[in-house]
C-alpha cells in the first residue's frame, strides 16, 4: 500500500462509462474535499495530497465521488417525476 | 357475560322497532323513538311506548337507560343494540363474506338479513360522542348501503364516531369523495393484515389475490386521508413472520393510525382450529416482540390486544390495554387478588383453561 | 423496477452507509455500490431493495405509495402560531460569565414591559387562531415580574382550551408567592443547572453560597413540584467542561433523567476568538459525553439520555418527528412560534434576538404594535429547506437533518457558505455519524441505550439493515 506525502501528486484513469461525470466531479472535489486538491482534463484526474494520504484511499474517493455525480444525473428524471408527482396532490 | 338479549313483551308492531329506552322521560323526548318507565314488578319492567306496553325482562341491577333496542313483529324478545353504559356496541350488518379467514371468530353465512333501516334509526339514537362500531361478515358487501349509513348519521350527528372492520377488498378510486369528506375524521377503518406477502396472507384469509386487493383499497383510503387500523391476529401460521410484517407495515403503510396485535379469539373457526392456530405467547413471546419493537421504534402506535397481561413479560405490559369486550369477557379464579387485575382485559368468556396458555397468573 | 436515488457515505474499510430520500437506509459494500451504479444488480439486491422500501415497480404500487407518505411526512409544515417565548424583562440577578447580552443588572430601568406593551402582546395572543398555546418565560429573570407572568397566564388559560407555561428561571431567588405561582398544573420549570456545585459556581453564581441556594431550590422544586415539571439544561464550556461522569451522577441524584448539553453560546468577538477550534472540542466532548452515557445507563435502573442526541436519533427512525424548532426541514421561520422582547420586537428565535442585540445584524422581524414584518420574513425564508441544496444533496443525513438559517447568519454574515464550511454542518455531520456508529454496534449496553432513547423495550436488530 503506498501512501503519498504531503505535496505529492498521483494520476487517475477514469474508465469510458465515467468520463461524462469528470468535470463536475473535479468540480466539486474541488471545493469540498479537504485532505487533497484535484485537476482534470476531461478524461483523468490529478490528485494533490494536502497531507500524507493513503493512495488506495484516494482512488476509493475518487471512485465514490463520480458515481455520486453518475447517480445524481442518472436519478435526476426520477426524482423530478417524482416532485412533480407530489406536486398535484 | 353481559346480556345483549331480553326476553320481552311487545305491543302490536307490524315492522322492527328500534326505540331507546329511559327511566324516566327527558324535556327533549321522543314519543316516536323512544319508551318511559313507568314500573317494575318481579323482574319485569313496563315501559310506555306511545300508549303501549312495551315489557322487558332484566335483572334489577342492569341500567337500562338510554339503551336502544331493538324488535321483531312476533318474536318475544328485544336485541340490545346499543348499550348507554359500554364503549363496546356495535352492528353486526351482515353474515356474508368473501374471505374464509382461518381464525374467523364469526363465520360466515349465506343469508342476510337487511336492517340497514334499523341500524339507521339505532345511530341516532346513540349517547353523545359515542363510537358505533360495523361489523360482520364483511359490511362493505354492502357498500353503499354503509356509505348511506355513515353518511346520513353523521350529518345529523356529527358527535359520533364510526369504527367499521373491513377486510378492504372493496375501496374503488371513486370512494375518494365520500372518503375524504365527513367521513374522514369519523371513521376509524379496522383492516385485518395476516402476513407481509401475498402467499401467506391470501392463505390465511382463504382468498386468492386479497392481499394485492388490499393494497389498492389502502391506497385509496390513504390518499383520502383517511384513519386506518390494522389488525393482526396472532397464530402459529403467520407468529414468525411479525417482524417482517412489521417492517412492512413502518416501510408501506406509515400513514395508518394503529397496529393492533390480537390475541386468539376461541370462538367460530378460532374455536375448531384452536389446537392448530393457538400461539401460546406465556411461552413464546418472542416474535410478538420483536414486531413490536420494530413498529414502536419507527413510529407505529402498535398495541397487544386480547392479551392477559400475565402471560406477556413485564416490559410489555404497558402495549397491552384491556380490549377483550365488557359482555365477552371474564376472569379466572387465578386473577383473584391479581394487582394487576384492573388493567388487564382478562379472557374470553369461551377461553378454556385447559388448552390455553401455559403460564398464567403473576409469579 | 425503480431504484430512489441513494446517497452514501464511507464508514469504514469497504463499508458504505446507503439513505434514500425518505429516509431509508441500510449499511451495504463498495461491490454492492457499483452494482447499483453500473445498473447490474442481482436478484437478491432487487429484493432487498423492494423489501427495504428503496425502490418500486410502477407508480401507485404499494412501495410507491409508502415512500411518498414517507417523504411526504419528513417535511414539517408549520401549523398556527401556538408557541411563544416571552422576555417580559430584560433584568436578572445574576450575571453569568457568558451571558452578557441577554441581560441587565436587576436594578436597571426602561427593560421590563409596560403596561401598553403587556396589552399589545395579550392582544396579539388573543389574536392567535389555534385552540391551544404554550408559553414560555425567559428573560432576563422572569421571576422578577411575576406580576407580569401571572397576567399573561390568567387571560391565557381564559382565552384557550389548552394552555401550558414554562418559566425560564436561574431558581436564584424564589418567593413563596413564585413557589405557588410554579406550582399550578399547566406550569413548568426549566432552569440551568452546569453539572456540579463548582463548575455552576464557576460559571453563574461566582458565590458557594449563592450556588448552595440554587441547589436547595432545585431541589425543592424536583420535591414539591415533581421530576416531571421540571427540566435543567447544563451550559458546557468546551475549554473546561465537567467530566461527563459528574453531569451524569449530579442530574441523576436530583431525579432529572433528561440532559439538554448545550456549548457556551459565544457572539460577536467571543465567538471569533474561540471560533473554530471549539467546535471540534465540542464535537470530542460531546461523544465522550454519549459513551458515559452509554456505560452509565448498562447498569442503571433508570436510563438518562442526552436530549438532543434523542432528537436526532429519533429523527432518524421516525419520519415525522419534528418537535423541535432547532432541527426541522424546511425551518419556516416566524409562523408557528415567535419571540417577544422586552420592548415589544418580534423576533423568528431566541438566537435572532442575541444577534439583533448586539448590532451584529438586524433581525427582528416586526414588533407587538405593528404586526410581523412579511417581506423579511419572505426573505428569510427563502432559504428554509435542505431538499434542494447542492451540497445536502449528496448527503446521507438530509432527510435527518434541518437547516438553521440564523446560526449561519450570525456566524458567518451570509447564508450561501459551502455546507460542510458552516459550523451547523458539521455538528450535525459528527451527530449523525456518531448515532449511525451506535445503531450499527452490535454490543448489549449500546442497544440497551438506543432502546431507552427511542422509548421502545428493546432495540430490534432489524432497525439496522445490512445488505452484502
Amino acid at each position: 500500500m503506498k501512501t503519498l506525502t504531503a505535496g505529492e501528486s498521483l494520476d487517475i484513469e477514469v474508465g469510458s462509462g465515467l468520463a461524462p461525470y469528470v468535470e463536475a466531479t473535479a468540480l466539486r472535489l474541488g471545493y469540498a474535499e479537504q485532505l487533497f486538491s484535484v485537476q482534470t482534463d476531461g478524461s483523468r484526474f490529478r490528485v494533490t495530497a494536502r497531507a500524507p494520504f493513503d493512495r488506495e484511499a484516494i482512488e476509493r474517493r475518487i471512485a465514490h465521488a463520480l458515481y455520486r455525480e453518475k447517480i445524481r444525473v442518472e436519478s435526476a428524471p426520477l426524482r423530478a417525476r417524482f416532485l412533480e408527482l407530489l406536486s398535484q396532490r | 357475560m353481559i346480556p345483549l338479549r331480553f326476553r320481552a313483551e311487545l305491543p302490536p308492531i307490524e315492522e322492527p322497532l328500534v326505540v331507546r329506552l329511559r327511566d324516566r322521560p327527558t324535556d327533549d323526548f321522543h314519543d316516536d323513538r323512544e319508551a318511559a318507565l313507568i314500573g317494575i314488578a318481579e323482574g319485569w319492567r313496563e315501559y310506555d311506548f306511545n300508549g303501549f306496553s312495551l315489557r322487558i325482562e332484566a335483572e334489577p341491577g342492569q341500567s337500562l337507560d338510554g339503551d336502544v333496542v331493538l324488535a321483531f313483529p312476533g318474536r318475544p324478545i328485544v336485541h340490545r343494540l346499543i348499550r348507554a353504559r359500554s364503549h363496546h356496541n356495535t352492528f353486526l350488518v351482515t353474515e356474508r363474506c368473501d374471505q374464509l379467514c382461518l381464525m374467523c371468530s364469526q363465520p360466515p353465512k349465506q343469508v342476510h338479513l337487511d336492517l340497514f333501516a334499523q341500524f339507521g334509526q339505532a345511530a341516532l339514537l346513540a349517547p353523545v360522542g359515542a363510537t358505533i362500531g360495523i361489523s360482520g361478515g364483511e359490511p362493505l358487501l354492502f357498500k353503499e348501503q354503509i356509505f348511506a349509513l355513515i353518511g346520513n348519521t353523521l350529518s345529523v350527528r356529527p358527535d359520533l364516531r364510526f369504527h367499521v372492520l373491513t377486510n378492504a377488498q372493496h375501496f374503488d378510486s371513486e370512494d375518494g369523495p365520500f372518503l375524504h369528506g365527513r367521513a374522514r375524521d369519523r371513521v376509524l377503518w379496522g383492516i385485518p393484515l395476516y402476513a407481509p406477502d401475498a402467499a401467506d396472507h391470501d392463505a390465511i384469509v382463504v382468498k386468492d389475490g386479497a392481499f394485492a386487493r388490499l393494497f389498492q383499497s389502502v391506497a385509496t383510503l390513504a390518499k383520502a386521508g383517511a384513519q386506518i387500523e390494522l389488525r393482526t391476529v396472532v397464530t402459529r401460521r403467520n407468529a414468525a413472520l411479525l417482524p417482517r410484517l412489521a417492517r412492512l407495515i413502518a416501510t408501506e403503510l406509515p400513514f395508518c393510525t394503529s397496529w393492533a396485535l390480537m390475541q386468539l379469539e376461541p370462538i367460530g373457526f378460532g374455536r375448531m382450529n384452536w389446537d392448530t392456530l393457538f400461539h401460546d405467547n406465556s411461552v413464546d413471546f418472542g416474535p410478538v416482540a420483536r414486531a413490536l419493537n420494530i413498529a414502536l421504534a419507527r413510529d407505529i402506535d402498535v398495541a397487544l390486544y386480547n392479551f392477559p397481561l400475565c402471560t406477556i413479560p413485564e416490559e410489555y405490559r404497558t402495549y397491552a390495554p384491556s380490549t377483550i369486550s365488557d359482555w365477552k369477557q371474564k376472569y379466572l379464579e387465578t386473577c383473584q387478588g391479581c394487582s394487576l387485575k384492573t388493567r388487564c382485559g382478562g379472557f374470553f368468556e369461551w377461553y378454556d383453561p385447559d388448552r390455553g396458555f401455559a403460564r398464567v397468573g403473576l409469579e | 423496477m425503480n431504484v430512489w436515488p441513494l446517497r452514501f457515505t464511507d464508514v469504514g474499510r469497504d463499508a458504505l452507509l446507503f439513505c434514500d430520500e425518505a429516509g431509508g437506509f441500510f449499511r451495504s459494500d463498495d461491490a454492492f455500490l457499483e452494482r447499483y451504479a453500473n445498473d447490474i444488480l442481482t436478484e437478491a439486491d432487487r429484493d432487498f431493495l423492494l423489501a427495504g422500501g428503496h425502490s418500486f415497480e410502477e407508480e401507485g404500487d404499494r412501495h410507491h405509495v409508502g415512500f411518498a407518505a414517507r417523504w411526504a411526512k419528513r417535511q414539517f409544515v408549520p401549523g398556527p402560531l401556538e408557541y411563544i417565548i416571552l422576555v417580559p424583562t430584560l433584568r436578572c440577578d445574576l450575571a453569568c460569565r457568558y451571558c452578557q447580552v441577554s441581560r441587565v443588572n436587576a436594578n436597571a430601568r426602561g427593560f421590563d414591559w409596560n403596561e401598553a406593551t403587556l396589552n399589545a402582546v395579550l392582544a396579539l395572543i388573543d389574536s392567535l387562531t389555534s385552540e391551544r398555546i404554550k408559553i414560555e418565560f425567559q428573560g432576563g429573570e422572569p421571576l422578577l415580574r411575576l406580576d407580569l407572568l401571572s397576567r399573561v397566564r390568567d387571560f391565557c388559560r381564559r382565552r384557550f382550551r389548552s394552555a401550558e407555561f414554562v418559566v425560564c428561571t436561574n431558581l436564584q431567588k424564589v418567593s413563596e408567592e413564585a413557589w405557588a405561582f410554579l406550582a399550578a398544573a399547566d406550569t413548568f420549570v426549566s432552569t440551568s443547572f452546569d453539572g456540579d456545585a463548582l463548575t455552576h459556581t464557576r460559571q453563574r453564581t461566582l458565590d458557594p453560597a449563592q450556588t448552595a441556594t440554587f441547589l436547595s431550590n432545585l431541589e425543592r422544586a424536583m420535591t414539591t413540584l415533581g421530576t416531571g415539571k421540571v427540566s435543567a439544561l447544563p451550559t458546557i464550556d468546551p475549554d473546561n467542561p465537567p467530566a461527563p461522569d459528574a453531569i451524569i451522577a449530579g442530574f441523576a441524584r436530583l431525579g432529572l433523567r433528561s440532559i439538554y448539553l448545550r456549548p457556551v453560546n459565544y457572539h460577536g468577538f467571543a465567538r471569533k476568538r474561540f471560533g473554530q477550534g471549539d467546535q471540534q472540542l465540542w464535537n470530542a466532548y460531546y461523544d465522550r459525553f454519549i459513551d458515559a452515557l452509554i456505560a452509565y445507563n448498562a447498569h442503571a435502573a433508570e436510563p438518562m439520555e442526552e436530549f438532543y442526541f434523542t432528537h436526532c436519533l429519533r429523527r432518524i427512525f421516525r419520519a415525522g418527528h419534528h418537535g423541535h424548532v432547532d432541527m426541522r426541514n424546511p425551518n419556516i421561520l416566524g409562523a408557528d412560534y415567535l419571540v417577544i422582547d422586552h420592548d415589544g420586537t418580534l423576533y423568528p428565535t431566541d438566537e435572532a434576538r442575541m444577534m439583533t442585540r448586539i448590532g451584529q445584524m438586524d433581525l427582528s422581524i416586526g414588533s407587538v404594535f405593528g404586526g410581523l414584518d412579511q417581506e423579511k420574513l419572505q426573505i428569510l425564508n427563502a432559504n428554509s429547506d435542505n431538499n434542494f441544496h447542492e451540497d445536502c444533496g449528496q448527503c446521507v443525513f438530509q432527510p435527518f437533518c434541518g437547516v438553521d438559517v440564523i446560526d449561519d447568519l450570525s456566524r458567518y454574515g451570509r447564508i450561501d457558505l459551502s455546507r460542510h464550511e458552516t459550523a451547523f454542518c458539521r455538528r450535525h455531520t459528527a451527530l449523525f455519524t456518531r448515532i449511525f456508529e451506535l445503531i450499527y454496534t452490535d454490543d448489549a449496553a449500546t442497544r440497551r441505550s438506543l432502546a431507552a432513547w427511542l422509548g421502545v423495550p428493546a432495540f430490534d436488530p432489524a432497525l439496522a439493515p445490512v445488505h452484502k
